[in-house]
This record gives C-alpha cells, structure tokens and sequence, in this order.
C-alpha cells in the first residue's frame, strides 16, 4: 500500500496553466475519487500522478518520496484506462503478463500470478481470447487484470466504466468497491460522474477549471457543499438555486426573487451579504396549494420513477426550472399551479460574488454525525 | 412503374458505368484477348491465326532466356521489397517522433519527393550519376581511391543499380504509409507500455510492428506486384543489359511481341507472369492471416 501527496501542483501547456496549484493528500488503502466536468484537469492529474504527462511546478510524492522525474515504471503504479488499452496482438494472459515479463520475473511465477489474478477476476476462461474477441466487460475486467497482476502500491483508474451500459456499469461499479475491499490497495479515480463518485469513494475531491474545490466524503460534500459549484455539481438531480439582492427591513432580512421579497427566518444567518444564493436539494422542498407556498410554480413535467416522482417546474411564471423529488408515486399535470414552501431548516446559502457557503441549517451540518 | 429496388440498381449501374467501360476497354478485353492470343500462332502482317494449343507455352518454358528473366525479376523483387518495405519501415519509425515540426516537414518531403518525379526523367539522372567513366558517383569513387565501378555495364552489379534506383523513386511512398500507420496507434497503448515498463526496442517490436503488421503485409504485396511488372527503369536505364543481367519478364514479353512478334508467345508469358502474381498474392494472403491471426 501506498501514500500520494501532491504539494502545489501546476500543469501548463504552452502558456497555457490547466492544474493550478494542486494540494492533495491520499492515505493508504483510501478509495479517493476525482471527479469534475469534462475539461476540469481530472484526468491530466492522473495522468501527472502515473507519469504520462510532465510536472510543470510543484511535487509529487509516493510514500514520501518527491516521484516528479521518475519514469511511470518505477512509481509503484498500475493505471486502468478509459479505452482498456489491451493489446490487440496478445491473447489475455499476455496482455497480463507482459508488465511482468519487462521486469523479468520468472516465467513460472508470472504464470502463478496471472492465473491468481484470472481467478480473483473470474477471467479464466478468457485467457486464451484475444481483445477483438471480448465483449467491453470481459475487456475492463482484464484491463483490472492485467493491473492487479502488477501488485502496485497505487491503482489509477481513468473513467473506466464511461463505455459500458448502464446496467454493466452498476455492476462493475459494486464489483470494482468490493476489490477495493479485498486488496485494501490505495485507488485513485477519476470520473465525471457523481454517482460514480459518490458509491464509490472513501473520499472525493472535486476538480473544477484545474482546481481542488473541495475534498470531503461523500455526505460531506452532499450535506455540506463548501460553494456553489460543489453543491451543484454534487447531487442528481441538482440543487435548486435562487439567488437575488437581501434587504433589511425592521422585521427581518428578506431576499428578493421572483419579483418578490421572499422573508428570510431571523435562524438563517445573511449578515454583511448583498447578493445571496440559496440552494435547497430536490428532496426538502414541498409542493403545497398554492395559497400555503412561499413562492407558486407552474409544473412543466413530472417524470415518474417507479419508486420517486420527479416534479419539474417554473417558480412564479419565469425561466428558471426546479426539480421536486417526491418519493412513491405522485401524480400531477403539466401545467398546474402549485404552491412550494421553502424549508429553511434545510437551506444552503451561498455568497453570490464569492461562490462561498456562508451559511447552512443545523439539521444538515450536523447531520454526518447521525 | 419501376420498383425502388430496381431503380437503386440501375442508378448504381450508372455509375460505375465509366469506369467499367473504361476497365473493359483497357483490362478486360486485352486479358481475354492474351487467353485467346496464348493458344494461337500470329502472322501480324497477313493478320493469319493459326491454333497451335499449347506450343506457345512450351517454347517459353523451354526457352532459357525466359527463365533468366524470371530469375531477374524474382531477385528484383526480393531486393525491392526488402529495400522498399524494409527501409521504409525504418525511415517511418526515425520520423515517427517529436522533432521540430520545419525539420520534420523537410524529411518527410525529401522522402517523398522522389515519388512525384516521373521515372523516365528519374532514369536518365541516375544513368548520368551511375556512367562509368562520366558519372558523379564513380569520380567520387576515383577520389577515395576506389576506382570506377561498371554500375550500369557490369552484370554482377547493373541489376543492384537497378534496385537502388527503385527504392530511391518508392521508398517514400511506404514511409508515408507506415507513418500513417504508426500514428494511428492508439496513444493510450504507447501508455499503457510505458506504465508496464517496455523499453522502445519492446514497444516497437511487440506493440507497433504487430499493430501495423496488416500495413505492413499490404506494402510488401503491392511492392511485390509492382516488381513483377517492373519495366521502364530497366528499359531506359540498361534495357535489359549486359546481356540478360537485368531483364524482367515483362521486358521478354515486350521484345517477343514487338521485337519478334510473336504475340502468341508473347501472351503465353504474360498468362504466366499472371498466375505467378496469383500465387505469390495468394501465399502473402495465407501467410498475413496466420501472422494476424483473429483481432
């Protein structure tokens, strides 16, 4: 097992700087997912890590030791790539053994290990194929393979479910958590899904425009986004956001939205703030009748889930859409009038200009704890 | 009224009308006519045909220049393709990396140039630089201190002239191939190589030549069909001297049907030369699936 620490890392090409100043600590044994949009630098950090792509400032360091000139092989590292990366020409059990013959282990033990690593991928039977002849999972399990067969310090994973369907990715994704488990080894992943992230991961680190904007485990991030950005990008289907000028008057701080002047409970603390953004997720607001809402809304779509309703809707006849989730099945027309209560006891509130959290309800800050 | 289907097929047939007629005109007609030609005696001047089955075949497999010839042509071949694929491969790995994009620009157009000179014109260089006494290659020669070399008048060397001059004209071509290969290689593949600790003699062998091996199987069939036909170097640079040293089978076909004119025998060696080319193509086939095996 393996440490990575990245210390003010910077990426640029020409004079162009993608990774702007990286801090990054991973513990052994941690599953830390990195996860962004596309273009955020995720997969260029993982790409510095593995040694595919040059350090432009800043250290790297693998248990301790600064790596940032040292060649991919010699990091103590094994990669699992989008595209599975298999060499066409070889059947299965030399694309698992050739990294081992390029290190000139014996032949009877490279076999030894390939077959433990068939048997823990369940591959066996596919070892004689050669990668025109697998189907995308066959194909990510050997890529796994031909990783695990390595026995590195540090698994790096690049997307490597974005090609398979949606259902043999559930599926690998619980199969790649339990390996975690199995081989206790450090991973790092990167992904632009948040699902992805969120099941998988011990902890994640989201990448956005080349910076680090929050690290946290999972709940962190959902419950307690440090800006606007995580709280938007965290969360399926995203928080709701409504931002608009806070005004003080002698009952109160009001934010004005929607062309009104939404009053603001004397709990949620928007002090000094001229600009405010306050997100709410999916599942905490509250479809009422119309006389009992904070703000009325015109439904435009529900889709129904079986288990879930999603309410997709137009706060006070503009252009903005909230997604209401409502567990169970839950009908109602596109085009009804509806009433919806801001629950401020599950608000977040964000500083519009900064981005930043400023303030968030008890229930949601203290809710890791439960 | 004319069903969709059909009226799909009759504008396809349209289509490649042009080129059919223009293929019927130039390659059908004249193959089938060689058939015919094969099994008949030929008087050109009273237009006289006379059936002689398979005595056209006999005279050329029992005439020895015919076999010279052949002989010619295969050690041709066997020269070129090892020049032309061989190098080409080399030359396409030695530009395949980060250089300066000017100086990469230059070698890649040095290369290729050749291939875009006319070959008569190409020819008559090479017969000045390769002339014994006059020559720019045999006075540099003089000056080292080795004295003249018969390039083009000695017949254990003009043959060799002859396949220098070839991969000099052609080698261009198969390095553009091979560097279009050599780039569409997955770049995640040169990663995953490197991760796995190969060294570049490692990649190059058992990652990019087995990537590229298809490319590689179609230069050296297309080099070897060219081969069998080659003809208008040999034609202006010795034609087809000293002696025998470099004549080609097509050569021999050329002087039996317009020197001798025996168009009989002529389109007996032709026929031959075609199935010699069948078979050749075909054991590259077979040897290229075994090779490539299931991808």
């Amino acid at each position: 097992m393996s440490t990575l620490q990245l210390r003010g890392i910077r990426k640029s090409f020409s004079n162009l700087e993608v990774i702007h100043g990286v801090d990054l600590d991973v513990d052994e044994g941690e599953f830390m997912v990195l996860v962004g949009p596309s273009g955020c630098g995720k997969s260029t950090m993982l790409r510095m890590i593995a040694g595919l792509e040059t350090i432009s400032n800043g250290e790297l360091l693998i248990n301790g030791t600064v790596v940032n000139d040292d060649p991919p092989v010699k990091r103590g590292i094994a990669m699992v790539f989008q595209n599975y990366a298999l060499y066409p020409n070889m059947t299965v059990r030399q694309n698992m053994a050739f990294g081992l013959q390029q290190a000139k282990v014996p032949r009877q033990e490279i076999r030894r290990m390939v077959d433990e690593a068939a048997r823990t991928l369940k591959i066996e039977q596919l070892l004689n194929r050669r990668p025109g002849q697998l189907s995308g999972g066959q194909s990510q399990r050997v890529a796994i393979g031909r990783a695990i067969v390595r026995n590195p310090g540090i698994f790096l994973f690049d997307e490597p479910l974005s090609n398979l369907d949606a259902e043999l990715r559930v599926h690998m994704r619980v199969e790649l958590s339990r390996l975690h488990s199995r081989l206790g080894k450090t991973m790092i992943y990167v992904t632009h899904d948040q699902v992805e992230a969120m099941t998988m991961a011990d902890r994640i680190a989201v990448i956005h425009g080349g910076r680090v904007e929050q690290v946290g485990s999972p709940l962190d991030l959902y419950n307690k986004p440090a800006n606007l950005f995580v709280a938007g990008f965290i969360g399926s289907p995203r928080m709701n956001m409504m931002a608009g000028p806070i005004t003080s008057t002698s009952d109160g701080a009001r934010l004005n939205v929607f062309s009104q002047a939404i009053p603001v409970p004397r709990s949620v603390n928007v002090a000094g703030l001229s600009e405010a953004t306050v997100g709410i997720r999916p599942e905490h607001l509250e479809v009422v009748d119309t006389e009992d809402g904070d703000v009325t809304a015109v439904v435009t779509l529900s889709e129904q889930l079986g288990d879930e309703t999603l309410i997709y809707c137009s706060p006070q006849d503009t252009e903005a859409t909230w997604v209401i989730k409502r567990l169970g099945q839950y009908f109602i027309k596109a085009g009804a009038r509806v009433g919806i209560r801001i629950p401020w006891n599950r608000a977040h509130v964000f500083d519009s200009q900064s981005g930043r959290a400023i303030w968030r309800a008890e229930k949601l800050a203290s809710s890791e704890r439960d | 009224m004319a069903t969709l289907k059909a009226r799909e097929a009759r504008a396809g047939f349209l289509f490649v009308a042009p080129a059919y007629v223009l293929y019927l005109i130039f390659l059908a007609i004249p193959l089938v006519a060689s058939f015919g030609l094969s099994v008949f005696e030929v008087d050109r001047i009273r237009m006289d045909f006379e059936y002689v089955g398979l005595e056209n075949f006999d005279w050329i497999f029992t005439d020895p220049r015919f076999w010279t010839t052949f002989r010619n042509t295969f050690y041709f071949i066997s020269m070129s393709v090892i020049g032309n694929v061989g190098l080409g491969l080399v030359l396409a790995f030695a530009l395949n990396r980060v250089l300066p994009t000017p100086i990469l620009y230059v070698l890649r157009l040095s290369y290729f140039l050749p291939v875009l000179v006319s070959l008569a014109f190409v020819s008559f260089i090479w017969k000045f630089l390769f002339s014994t006494d006059l020559g720019a290659i045999n006075y540099y020669l003089r000056q080292v201190g080795i004295g003249n070399v018969g390039w083009l008048t000695d017949s254990s060397v003009a043959m060799f002239s002859v396949i220098i001059i070839d991969v000099w004209k052609n080698v261009g071509f198969f390095i553009i191939i091979f560097l279009a290969a050599l780039q569409g290689i997955p770049r995640s593949l040169m990663e995953a190589a490197s991760i796995d600790g190969a060294s570049s003699w490692v990649v190059a062998t058992r990652i990019k030549i087995p990537y590229i091996a298809p490319v590689i199987l179609f230069c050296a069939t297309y080099a070897t069909i060219g081969g069998l036909q080659v003809f208008d170097s040999i034609r202006i640079l010795t034609n087809g001297g000293p002696g025998d040293a470099t004549r080609s089978v097509v050569m021999y076909m050329v002087s039996e049907a317009f020197s001798a004119g025996q168009l009989g025998t002529a389109s007996a060696a032709a026929l031959t030369l075609l199935v010699v080319i069948s078979i050749v193509v075909a054991i590259q086939m077979i040897i290229a699936r075994w090779f490539l095996g299931e991808r």
